[in-house]
């Protein structure tokens, strides 16, 4: 994929290391040429010196033949004049935008920007699932956290080892998707019996979290 | 006839007290309309004429809760006059697109990114298209005399 990243500090830098580590191709928009520079020679990539929410900036960059442009600077209304200006000006089919007050996610979202990332909003998320969620590996919020997709170790004393999932009083809303047994990962069906030491991805609605939990003795230990 | 235009009351919000937002705000007032100017600065609001009649508010226009809290559902006009384009854009598309406001203007300094809302029928204001546009009427006038 062909990201440009837009404003953004540390983040720029961060980011273009990690998806130039992914095989993406990485053009950077910033308005601070001694950070340009820096971010040139670290990630060998294009860099465009200027103000990303000026439409000829972004056409120096190439916006047009972007697969995706993330807007990362630190003021809210610079980001959505940003991904505007890539959708109806660039044509570019995937927007992204931080926003820094997560009021704004709901507002951008409905203003047609495609995604919008709180980080404010995420460290909540995670401070939550860490405290509400014990036991359970990790915990990720979907669609603003109606939707959760969480990642179990069955211990040996779990109630459910031994059993198969069609035997299980499953909370409606909740299923598990994935096992991941040793080397081997499928899709269960019915049938499969659980075991100590699987891991299973579940999928579940907010309202089913808790009870998804306590069946497979996550939080029990 | 006072009477009259007295029913006829609209409901406007300004955002950003600036030269052209104060004036904007005094014009509307005169009109006998229900004026309403938000400004982060409250000093902002010493360049409105001491006949100002409306609402003063302090707070960002750009944000959602401050729009709401002034009232932006109710109104029928709005026009986002703060020095940051990027901010006019913001509380223009809010103000069309989420609140549905008839009338939304905003003034635009650099008219490039009058891209950024095309086709959402936000009136954009540009005071150096203006400024040429009444150039070239003057010149124009001078050619005919």
């Amino acid at each position: 994929m062909k990201i440009l990243l837009v404003g953004g500090h540390y983040k720029a830098h961060f980011l273009a290391k990690s998806l130039k580590a992914k095989r993406h191709e990485v053009v950077v928009i910033n308005d601070d040429v001694e950070w340009c520079k820096f971010l040139t020679n670290a990630h060998d990539i294009v860099c465009v010196c200027g103000d990303g929410t000026k439409p000829f900036i972004l056409e120096d960059a190439r916006a047009a033949e972007m697969d995706a442009v993330a807007a990362i600077t630190n003021k809210d209304a610079e980001n959505l004049v940003i991904c505007k200006l890539a959708k109806k000006l660039f044509g570019v089919k995937r927007t992204l935008a931080v926003v820094n007050d997560p009021k704004n996610l709901e507002v951008f979202t409905r203003l047609g920007v495609d995604k919008s990332i709180s980080a404010t909003e995420m460290l909540s998320e995670v401070i939550e699932s860490e405290t509400v969620f014990a036991g359970v590996q990790s915990y990720l919020p979907l669609e603003n956290g109606r939707i959760a997709c969480l990642d179990m170790v069955l211990s040996g004393d779990s109630p459910v080892c031994g059993r198969a999932l069609r035997e299980l009083d499953m909370p409606q809303g909740s299923i598990v998707g994935i096992i991941v047994r040793g080397e081997k990962t499928f899709v269960p069906n019915g049938d499969s019996v659980l075991r100590a030491e699987d891991k299973i991805i579940v999928l579940t609605s907010a309202a089913a979290a808790d009870d998804a939990t306590a069946l497979f003795g996550a939080d029990g230990g | 006839m006072a009477i009259l235009r007295h029913e006829k009351k609209e409901k406007a919000i300004i955002v950003g007290c600036g030269r052209l937002g104060s004036q904007l705000a005094d014009l509307l007032s005169d009109a006998n309309q229900h004026v309403t100017v938000m400004d982060r600065d409250d000093t902002s609001f010493r360049k409105l004429s001491a006949s100002f009649g409306g609402l003063v508010l302090e707070g960002d226009g750009s944000d959602f809760d401050m729009l709401v809290q002034a009232g932006a559902h109710e109104a029928t006009i709005l026009a986002a006059t703060t020095d940051d384009d990027d901010v006019n854009i913001m509380v223009g598309m809010i103000a069309r697109e989420i609140l549905r406001i008839r009338l939304v203007v905003i003034r635009l300094s650099d008219t490039g990114k009058k891209a950024a809302i095309a086709d959402s029928g936000i009136a954009v204001l540009s005071p150096s298209t203006l400024c040429v546009e009444a150039f070239d009427r003057l010149v124009r006038r001078e050619e005919t005399a």
